[in-house]
């Protein structure tokens, strides 16, 4: 866990729609001295949602994104293990994107256990105590004279119990608990043991809903023709042919490029090969493998110095040994085995977006930009992921389906061909190190000299870097050299695992 | 458009698609059987893989025209309660990760079990490696593979 200092204080949201049971929504304020430290932080915007039904189903929203990392899983521990129920009975789904609720949702930097793992713990235990309260009601006896395990509200002395979908309707009429007792750490039968994930079993039968697998009625599927350089741009298209291809509907141009509608895949797509697009190819049209290299290579001679310390070419000389080394890594896409994509359906009440998203309220903020409607009217509906690594982080392709779905007038799902995701992906940064090193004879070195060219992911999250550099990464031997270049680049650069 | 009859999981179906129509968008854009999956649409990462008369197959390069009248099985055909030993066996050892190219991992196992229901390491190695998975559930899927192999022979 991290240092924060998180206050036991919580307000609770508590709704009992009609035969729904319990649902249980936590807003766990945060002292005002952890907003400040993190600067992101609205005050009191973290939360968590449990329902359980009449039937004894137990359903966890979990906010966090799930895309093979088995957050669904590991969070739900935490919820089980305060709230006392068997593991059989829990099923996870992705929350509903609310940021009064939830507070930001964006899965990634390994973050997930690190932010839920105490409002979880609340959120199960201040359940819990919930569903006691209303067993003690029940009976007519004290709370404290009551338990839960396994599901159940137990009266020890008289040996009653009552299970928790008989209680969940009258424990969502009571206010939540200002300070519910959390488990000690040493009686945990859940957390810490090896738990089969919940996904599982949907994904060994293909019935898991995946982003390309949501379908709505009146859905055009569409490929977009992209501009062949980052940069570019349309300059003038004929859609004639594209429309011949039967099952094509409609062709549209949006920010991103051309939109070719059709009633399924494999129409867009011939329809897509049909288009004749005459491209303006930007200022960054003409760039190669070979011209980034020299680009590279030219950028390395320059840049901010980082740390120069002594005299590195005075001391490589009279070095035992010297070594020289460059290094390139080209720019790698992140070909998640899902092709990004994105349904929206844009009306004038209201934007639906269905898609696979690692930051489902910054796709909230993209179809409010783009609709002009209030943020409460933008609904998105996360589901699986099939990969993210990071790419799913940018959601261009919530903006393209948004954009395409306000212009056609009619639901569109937004399909990235294999082609497309490594055309118009967002690519791990190009790199270029270039080493000067020296040692004595001894071993030891006596000079270091590093010099690094790449377009910076950092620069584009807001990090504090010094020349570019994070300065607190460096280590200082007796002579030492570091330049370093970063520049915005042209092409999308965001994390990448 | 060219009318095609063909029988998925059982079930005989007729679509009106294109005659160059990869199977994999018959599957998912006309039958609304979306458990297999696209990852390339080039026959390279196999997520696709479906059976055809029994033999796996990739989806998506296949042609409807070209399918005949094999019966095409897929995912959602395997059992009706996750009991092929294969799905048993991937729910034992929890194999899955994002799930996206799993579909295609378990047509592919269920394929090399039929021809060699004890397979060993290396059999398994060369069947199952060329079907990605960015994930890199490979240990698990060779482990579940011996565990399916285990039931299969009883």
């Amino acid at each position: 866990m991290s240092g924060r200092e998180v206050s036991r204080r919580t307000f609770v949201q508590v709704s009992g729609g009609a035969g729904a049971g319990l649902i249980l929504g936590f807003n766990l304020a945060c002292s005002g001295k952890q907003a400040a430290a993190t600067g992101s932080l609205d005050p009191g915007v973290l939360n968590a949602w449990i329902r359980i039904g009449s039937d004894e189903s137990v359903t966890f929203l979990i906010s966090e994104s799930e895309m093979g990392q088995g957050i669904h899983t590991a969070l739900s521990m935490l919820l089980a293990e305060e709230l006392e129920v068997d593991w059989s009975r829990i099923r996870s789904e992705h929350a509903p994107t609310d940021r009064s609720l939830y507070g930001r949702q964006s899965t990634g930097g390994s973050t997930s256990i690190r932010t839920n793992h105490e409002r979880l713990r609340i959120a199960g235990a201040s359940a819990r105590e919930m569903l006691i309260a209303a067993g003690a009601a029940r009976w007519g006896v004290p709370a404290s004279e009551c338990g839960a395990e396994d599901g159940q509200v137990v009266h020890t002395a008289s040996g009653r119990s009552l299970s928790y979908g008989s209680l969940a309707d009258e424990a969502a009429l009571l206010s939540a608990p200002d300070e519910p007792s959390l488990k000690d750490p040493a009686d945990y039968h859940l957390v810490g043991q090896r738990m089969p994930r919940l996904d599982s079993p949907e994904k060994v039968d293909g019935s898991a809903v995946f982003g390309l697998d949501v379908s709505v009625p009146g859905m055009l599927t569409a490929l977009v023709a992209r501009p062949p350089a980052f940069g570019g741009s349309v300059g003038s298209f004929d859609a004639a042919a594209a429309l011949a291809v039967p099952g094509v509907r409609q062709v549209v141009e949006i920010p991103a490029g051309v939109v070719v509608a059709a009633d399924g895949f494999w129409a867009a797509k011939k329809g897509r090969d049909a288009l004749t697009v005459e491209w303006n190819p930007g200022k960054f049209g003409g760039e190669s493998d070979d011209s980034i290299r020299e680009l590279c290579r030219k950028l390395a001679d320059e840049g901010a110095v980082v740390t120069d310390e002594g005299d590195v070419a005075k001391a490589a000389a009279g070095a035992k040994t010297r070594i020289d080394a460059e290094y390139d890594a080209p720019f790698l896409a992140h070909a998640t085995m899902e092709p990004v994509n994105c349904v929206a359906d844009v009306r004038d009440d209201g934007c639906d977006i269905w898609t696979g998203t690692q930051a489902p309220t910054s796709a909230q903020d993209i179809g409010a930009d783009i609709t002009g409607l209030p943020i409460e009217q933008i609904r998105v509906h996360t589901q699986m992921l099939g990969g993210g690594f990071g790419r799913r982080s940018r959601n261009d392709f919530v903006g393209e389906a948004v954009h395409a779905s306000k212009a056609l007038g009619v639901p569109v799902k937004i399909v990235y061909t294999r082609e497309d995701d490594m055309r118009a992906g967002s690519y791990r940064p190009v790199a270029y190190n270039r080493f000067t090193g020296a040692v004595d004879g001894n071993g030891n070195p006596v000079a270091w000299e590093h010099r690094i060219v790449s377009p910076s992911i950092l620069l584009n999250i807001g990090a504090r870097l010094q020349n570019g550099i994070d300065p607190t990464s460096r280590r200082t031997p007796a002579t030492w050299a570091t330049r370093s270049r970063t520049s915005t680049s042209p092409t999308p650069t965001p994390s990448f695992r | 458009m060219p009318e095609y009859s063909l029988t998925v999981n059982g079930s005989l179906h007729t679509v009106n698609v294109p005659d160059d129509t990869p199977l994999l968008w018959v599957l998912r854009d006309e039958l609304e059987l979306t458990g297999t999956k696209y990852g390339c649409g080039t026959g390279q990462c196999r997520s696709c893989t479906v059976l055809l008369d029994g033999t796996a197959t990739f989806a998506c390069v296949i042609q409807i025209k070209s399918v005949g009248d094999r019966a095409v099985q897929t995912i959602e055909g395997l059992s009706d309660d996750r009991s092929h030993p294969v799905q048993k066996a991937w729910l034992e050892v929890d194999v899955p990760q994002c799930g996206w190219c799993q579909s295609g991992q378990i047509m592919t196992a269920a394929a090399l079990l039929a021809e060699h229901p004890d397979p060993t390491d290396e059999q398994i190695d060369e069947w199952m490696s060329p079907v990605l998975c960015r994930c890199g559930t490979y240990n698990r899927i060779r482990k579940a593979i011996h565990v399916a192999a285990k039931e299969v022979g009883r």
